[in-house]
Parts: structure tokens; C-alpha cells; sequence
């Protein structure tokens, strides 16, 4: 998956010697920080004048530490190897140098035992970057990171979207790097420092407070099952959620502090409201409900409406923010909004059609704004068109 | 005097300070249909935005962005700017044949939708229902023996298909079907929704990365190679049985002859690369080895093989600047009308394409030239087009950015022509195509250019959008 992964396997040499044959090197890596660094990778690098006959630079032997940093490179054939630890393109060499120009060099003979081959990482292994795209988000299909501190060092990994939305990269060396989603419409390009602790992109760092609240503005507010409330935090890629219950409650136990957008899934594509969390417990917050407004338009005369190009459509203006729009198809529509306060109108009419009325139940909304407010039930919107 | 200075300088000014326009966000649902063989309900898919717009002469659909449907059929798009689009649907049901919104594979008859600045467009949904299907079964016949070398069990790949309607913008629609009668003497069955398509069996020879067999010249070396025949099948309400396609291809040699150019030698003013472009509905994996460019020969020679059954033309990327397409010929028959080389089973005879120094010109004017100042788009063009029986051979076409006039066009083939003055003209060969240019005929003025002659015309603006 991770392209990294494929060019290293490419590198190591498969020698076939019996074990008498061959020598082993053991040791501790430890981090940076001094303590034993498990999970790194370990290999034997050979030199010119091995006399194994395995070309400079083969890897012949490759382990990772365990729990306690602890290694065992076995089956080495006769030479002289460098031992590096960490990632392939960033290693450290023993005795804990980043070039080979300071690096020590070690005899291996046959049935040789070379032990305490111990040595501190002076580059970072590689961490994991790790995320989840945001919930009713355009989904990726894959997504990319490009950058690093070299310009060949990851400049193509990819890796593909989790049906459940999750990515990993695994061992990214440090550097500065950008997520990129693809297709590229579905998120905004994340820029990444990448330092010695793995990343999880997808969830708000520091210390949380609790949130809780209802979706929905009144009794009747729709309220569909598995709905799920999004808070989706500084970066498009980063979001906080929880589910609904059938009454319209959500709880949030821990959500950092910051500025969050406020959505439903399902629901809209777009924030249906906004939330700024510090230091206290937010309680009672209120997100106004996803409602699927329906409708259906008509001549007056009985005839069907014929189908236009561009599409005729009908608009949502809400007191404050974006314009809805829906188009009609074949005299009907689907419009979904948030609840709110509309005011709705045709888009550009054709030549030869006029709006005669549009009624939401008995509201007549040329006269009067769309309420959506989870008072009352929903009704089917009814657009009455003329030829003129 | 002074407040039409101060309303100028304020009109400049809001110019430079107008806000970016905010793009819009378009969503909606693809879903089966209950009156479909699929049952009704969420459909996935993938959806794209686009417009209309040309290709090689060709009407095609060009994508602005695509997404993909989530499991209960959702799509949407974050970022559009303002503009009338449409949108595409390509789904399992549908066979990946593109459906246009509301539910159409014909885009003639889809809806586009407007997007105003900042909107949110919604429940955009389609219906990607899956029509019925019919079978298609035969043989295929002639398949290179030289196909075992790849390793594949059953040398046919697979079956590419394209509607044989000139006026879908999706000549290569569609995934490679899988044929679930495999035999090794070549049968298949595949498939289709009513509708007249060309099959093409799809039989790899060469992997990528591999040498051009019996190529001379640089250019084609990497691309995969597919042998390939071609039949075309009208399905109305049921199966069809017995189709027989025959594999074949040729290798299509020849050479670019200046005259004037010491004997033996050819000395272009520029270097000069060849493509050969398929002239109809080819799926483009088949002949992308012929569309990339390759470099002619220090005697003007060139070589396309594995040239697949079908019509071709080429393009000559550049003609250099004083000179013109004189002849076109194939073995002894000229194609200097129309262009087109034809390739069956047969070996081909080598072509010889001449191009000549001088020829005529145009000096043209437009009407209404102070207004003409005003029109400085980028996409304002002067079309030179041949008419009657050389109409359709894109070589003879001079298309042209016009700096200020009287503009001369130089270096034009002797013959008769329709000169032409676009505000806007598309990109991508409009010209070229007839329907397009039925559309602005009342525009074009004839002329005759003989040799060494130059010829003034003067011409009316198309307004753009027109």
C-alpha cells in the first residue's frame, strides 16, 4: 500500500548459506530520548570488500526490535556490514551516526556472535499519520501526502480510505509535508509537521469539556435513526462525534477547546451552525434539524410541465447565510434544508411561464416566509406555474 | 468631464477590489427506479460536473470535478463555481454508460443546472436505474498467435464499446466488458443496453514499457499495443447471435516530402512530429500508441504499427509556417480531399504527405473594426475553413489568433474556402466540427485563393456566446 514499503523490499538480498555458514549481531536500539525504541527496523549493510560477493549497499538480514528495543540480525553471510536502524532513506549506523562516513563497520565470520551491538537513534523512526475523514463529508477515495524534508522521500505515498473513512501512513520520516484527499474537491490540502510523535489528524488535541445538546428546534423537528452530530474542528480533516438519541439529545464527553462548525449526518453539506468551546462544559446547545422538503409544481391549466434546460429551480434565501436552490424535475422536487426562516422564490422563469402561487400547506409563502421550526408537521410545498 | 473621470477611476477602482466570486456547493442522490430492472433505491456511483466542449473536432463531455456516491447514494461537490453545468452519472447498473441528469444518456435531451455565486444547490438526484440488456455472442476471429507470449488464459482481454452515435461527447464510454463465453476459438458474449454500439475485442501484444514491433522513429515506445477488429451491432429488443469480428491491423509507412529539399535529403524549417488520430469512435486505450507524437525521420519517414481496421488522419504538429498541405497520397490514390487513410486487413500502401512553400492568402478585415478593438479575448479567432469536398480534411483548416487587422492569413493551400471571425471560439477543434459550424454558416464569407495570391475579404464579428 504505502509505496515506501515496496521500494525497501526491493533492496534486500536473499542469500541461502546453512546457519553454521552464516553470523548473528544482537543489541538494544534505544530513541532518542534514551529509551528502548521498539517496533524499528534493523538491518545489516554490506560493504565493498565483503567477501560474500553481495553487491555495496545489499541489506542481507532485517529485523525489527521488540518491546524492550531489543534486536538479533541472524543468518549474515561472511563480510563486513554497517548496522543500521530506522527508516530505509534516514537510517542511523552504528555506533548511532547519520553517514556511513562515521558509522563503524563490523566483521561478521562464519558462526560469529557479535553482541551489545547497542546504539541510540539519532534520526526518528518514522511515525504513524493517522486519520478519518469527516463524517457526510465528500468521501476520498484515496487519500495523498506529499513532501518530507527530501524531495524523492515521499513524494507519491497514498494510501486508499477505510470503508468506515480511516487512512494510515505508517513510518513517515520527519519533515514538512501536505495531505492532499483525492478527489481533490472532497477536503482542502492539510499542511503536516511531522516530528518524532505519531499524528492523528482526524481528532482535536488538548484537554476537552463537555458538550451536550439537542438537534432539532421544536417537538416535531424530523429526527431520522442512526443520526449521528459532527463538530468538525480548525481544519476540515478534523472532527468530534456522537450519535443522537431517538428524543434528539446528543452528548460529547471531551470535545478540546475551539471554534467548531456544526453538522447532522445525514444531513447538509454545509455547517448548520457553529459552536466556540473553552474552558466549560457547553450544555443546552441546540442544532437545528436537517429537514427533506418535498414539493411538487403545476400548471394551472392541468398541463405537465415541460422540462427546460438549464433546469427550472426553486430558491431558499434564509434570513442570513447561503441561498438554497432545487431544481424541478418532471413537476417534482426534493429540497433539502435546515430548519430556519425562508424566504422562497422561482429561480429565472422561461418565456411564456409565470409563477401564479406557492403555497406550503395553506401558508402562502409568496406572502409570507417558510417557517421550519419543528412546530408543526411537514407539508408538501405546491407551486402553481401559468402560461402566460 | 471631471465626473466621468471620477466615475471611471471609482469603476476601476471596485474592479480591483471585487471580492473573489464564492463558489457554490451542489449535492444530491443517484437511485434506482421502481419502473427499473434494478430495484429502486440508493445507487453507487461515481458523479461528475462538467460542460460541453471539443476535442480533436469532436463534441465531449469535460469534467470540472467528480465525487463519489456513499452508500445510500449521496454525492456531492463542495466547490463550483458559478456557471450552468451538467451532470454525469456513471454507475454499475448503467453498465458505466454515462447518464446525464435528470436520468438520460442522451445529452441533447439533459438538463443543465445553474449554479448562481455562493449557492447551495441540492437534491440534485438522478435516476441511474439499470435498463434492460441484451446479449451480444459470436467470434472472434484472426487473434495473433503471438498472444500466448502474455500469459493470459484467454486472449481476449475483454470488450471495449463505444455508441456509434457522432454526437455523444462519450466516445469511449464505459468499462471493458467481460466476456462470460471464453473459449478458446475465440467466442464471447457480452451484454448492452438497446442502442447501436461498436464492439471492439480487446487482445493485448504488447505490455507497456515494451519495444514497438518493427517501429522506426522514437515516440511509441511504453505504450501497450491491443490487437483489435471492430463490429457494429444495432440492438432493439432482443438477443443477438453469430456477430464474426476480425482481428487485424497493418502498419501504416511513410514519409513528409518537402519539395526543394536537396535530393535525398529532408530538411524541415522545424522539426515535424506525426500522430494519427482515429477518425470516429475508437476507445482511446486501443490507438493511444498512434495519438503520441513521434519525430520523422531525417528523410521524412515514419512508421504507425499495429494500426487497428478503421478511418485515421493525421495530424502534422507543425506544418511549418510558409508552407501548405499540397498532396496527400497512399500508394497512387490521393486522399487530398478528405484526409482519411483507411485501414482494413490488408497491408497498407506507404503515404506520402508534400508540403509545399508558398500557396495563397487571406488579408481580412472585420465589420465594425472600432468595436473590434474592444474584443480582446483570448479565445477570438480567424477560421479559414475549406468547403465542398475538402470540408472534412482537418490539414487544410487555418485557425488563427487575429493581433489587429487587416490580418493576414499566408501559406494556404489553392482552393475554395469560408473565411470565418470568432469573438469566442471553443478550443479543442470546434471548428472542425460540422454541427458547431452549421450553426454560425450565415457568418462565413467564400473565397477562392489561387497560388501566390492574396485574396481581401471582409468578415462579420460572431458574437461571442452565439
Amino acid at each position: 500500500m504505502i509505496l515506501l514499503l515496496g521500494l525497501s523490499a526491493l533492496l534486500f538480498v536473499q542469500i541461502p548459506l546453512a546457519p553454521s555458514q552464516t553470523g548473528t549481531a544482537t543489541g538494544v536500539i534505544r530513541s532518542m530520548s534514551g529509551a528502548p525504541a521498539s517496533g524499528v527496523r534493523v538491518a545489516a549493510q554490506a560493504l565493498t570488500d565483503s567477501t560474500a560477493g553481495i553487491g555495496e549497499g545489499a541489506l542481507v538480514s532485517l529485523t525489527q526490535t521488540d518491546s524492550e528495543g531489543r534486536y538479533k540480525l541472524e543468518n549474515i553471510p561472511p563480510g563486513r556490514y554497517y548496522i543500521q536502524a530506522g527508516l530505509v532513506d534516514l537510517p542511523t549506523y552504528y555506533p548511532g551516526v547519520t553517514t556511513t562516513n562515521g558509522a563503524r563497520s563490523i566483521q561478521i565470520a562464519a558462526g560469529a556472535v557479535l553482541e551489545r551491538m547497542d546504539f541510540t537513534l539519532a534520526l526518528a523512526p518514522g511515525v504513524r499519520v493517522s486519520g478519518r475523514v469527516p463524517l457526510g463529508a465528500v468521501r476520498p477515495a484515496m487519500v495523498r501526502m506529499t513532501g518530507g524534508s527530501r524531495p524523492a522521500q515521499m513524494n507519491m505515498a497514498m494510501v486508499q480510505v477505510a470503508p468506515d473513512g480511516s487512512f494510515e501512513f505508517l513510518r513517515v520520516p520527519p519533515g514538512n509535508y501536505t495531505l492532499i484527499a483525492t478527489p481533490t474537491n472532497s477536503l482542502p490540502n492539510l499542511p503536516l509537521v511531522v516530528a518524532d510523535k505519531d499524528i492523528d489528524v482526524g481528532v482535536p488535541t488538548g484537554p476537552g469539556v463537555k458538550v451536550s445538546g439537542t438537534v432539532g428546534l421544536g417537538p416535531q423537528s424530523p429526527r431520522p435513526a442512526n443520526q449521528k452530530v459532527v463538530f468538525t474542528g480548525s481544519t476540515a480533516w478534523t472532527q468530534v462525534e456522537a450519535s443522537v438519541s431517538s428524543d434528539g439529545r446528543f452528548e460529547l464527553p471531551s470535545v478540546p477547546a475551539g471554534t467548531y462548525a456544526l453538522r447532522t449526518v445525514p444531513g447538509s453539506l454545509t455547517s448548520q451552525g457553529s459552536v466556540v468551546v473553552g474552558d466549560r462544559d457547553v450544555t443546552g446547545l441546540i442544532i437545528p434539524a436537517f429537514v427533506e422538503l418535498t414539493g411538487v409544481v403545476v400548471l394551472q391549466d392541468g398541463l405537465k410541465l415541460p422540462a427546460f434546460s438549464p433546469a427550472l429551480m426553486i430558491q431558499a434565501t434564509p434570513a442570513k447565510g447561503t441561498t438554497l436552490a432545487t431544481a424541478i424535475r418532471d413537476g417534482v422536487f426534493r429540497f433539502p434544508v435546515v430548519e430556519g426562516e425562508y424566504r422562497v422564490s422561482m429561480g429565472n422563469l422561461p418565456d411564456g411561464i409565470a409563477l401564479q402561487s406557492i403555497f406550503f400547506g395553506s401558508t402562502d409563502l409568496l406572502s409570507t416566509p417558510l417557517k421550519l421550526d419543528g412546530s408543526g408537521e411537514l407539508k408538501e410545498i405546491r407551486v402553481t406555474m401559468e402560461q402566460k | 468631464m471631471k465626473s466621468a473621470l471620477l466615475f471611471l477611476s471609482t469603476l476601476l477602482l471596485a474592479t480591483l477590489q471585487a471580492p473573489p466570486t464564492p463558489n457554490a456547493s451542489l449535492s444530491g442522490r443517484l437511485k434506482g427506479s421502481s419502473g427499473a430492472v434494478s430495484a429502486p433505491g440508493p445507487v453507487s456511483g461515481s458523479v461528475a460536473i462538467g460542460t460541453l466542449g471539443y476535442r480533436d473536432g469532436r463534441r465531449v463531455f469535460q469534467s470540472n470535478g467528480s465525487a463519489q456516491a456513499d452508500a445510500l447514494g449521496n454525492y456531492s461537490f463542495a466547490s463550483v463555481g458559478p456557471g450552468e453545468y451538467y451532470i454525469r452519472a456513471e454507475s454499475l447498473p448503467t453498465r458505466g454508460i454515462p447518464t446525464y441528469y435528470p436520468g438520460t444518456a442522451d445529452i441533447d435531451s439533459a438538463t443543465k443546472i445553474s449554479v448562481g455565486p455562493g449557492q447551495e444547490i441540492v437534491g440534485i438526484d438522478f435516476d441511474a436505474s439499470s435498463p434492460p440488456t441484451f446479449k451480444i455472442s459470436g467470434t472472434v476471429r484472426g487473434i495473433p498467435a503471438s498472444t500466448a507470449t502474455t500469459g493470459l488464459t484467454n486472449a481476449i482481454l475483454g470488450m471495449a464499446f463505444a455508441s456509434t452515435d457522432s454526437r455523444s461527447p462519450d466516445p469511449s464510454a464505459g468499462p471493458l466488458l467481460q466476456t462470460t463465453r471464453g473459449g478458446a476459438n475465440g467466442e464471447f458474449e457480452v451484454s448492452l443496453p438497446a442502442g447501436e454500439w461498436d464492439l471492439f475485442p480487446v487482445i493485448p501484444i504488447r505490455q507497456a514499457g515494451a519495444p514497438t514491433p518493427g517501429a522506426a522513429g522514437g515516440g511509441a515506445v511504453g505504450m501497450p499495443i491491443y490487437a483489435t477488429g471492430r463490429a457494429r451491432v444495432r440492438l432493439v429488443d432482443r438477443n443477438v447471435e453469430n456477430v464474426v469480428i476480425t482481428v487485424g491491423s497493418a502498419d501504416i509507412k511513410g514519409r513528409i516530402v518537402i519539395p526543394g529539399s536537396p535530393q535525398g535529403e529532408f530538411v524541415p524549417p522545424v522539426p515535424i512530429r506525426v500522430t494519427l488520430l482515429p477518425d470516429g469512435n475508437y476507445p482511446s486505450p486501443l490507438v493511444s500508441h498512434l495519438r503520441t507524437p513521434q519525430s520523422v525521420g531525417t528523410a521524412g519517414e515514419f512508421v504507425f504499427a499495429a494500426v487497428p481496421p478503421g478511418r485515421y488522419v493525421f495530424q502534422i504538429l507543425p506544418i511549418p509556417s510558409d508552407h501548405y498541405l499540397a498532396d496527400m497520397r497512399v500508394g497512387s490514390k490521393s486522399i487530398y480531399d478528405d484526409g482519411v487513410i483507411t485501414v482494413a486487413t490488408e497491408p497498407v500502401d506507404p503515404v506520402e504527405v508534400v508540403l509545399r512553400r508558398g500557396g495563397g492568402g487571406v488579408r481580412v478585415t472585420v465589420r465594425g473594426q472600432d468595436s473590434a478593438a474592444a474584443v480582446g479575448g483570448s479565445l477570438r479567432r480567424i477560421v479559414v475553413m475549406p468547403v465542398e469536398v475538402r470540408r472534412e480534411n482537418a490539414l487544410l483548416y487555418r485557425t488563427v489568433f487575429p493581433g489587429s487587422f487587416p490580418f493576414v492569413v499566408s501559406a494556404l493551400a489553392p482552393g475554395r474556402y469560408e473565411v470565418f471571425a470568432f469573438q469566442e471560439l471553443p478550443p479543442g477543434g470546434a471548428e472542425q466540427n460540422a454541427e458547431f459550424m452549421a450553426k454560425h454558416e450565415d457568418f462565413g464569407v467564400p473565397i477562392d485563393v489561387g497560388e501566390g495570391q492574396t485574396v481581401d475579404v471582409q468578415v462579420p464579428w460572431i458574437p461571442a456566446g452565439k
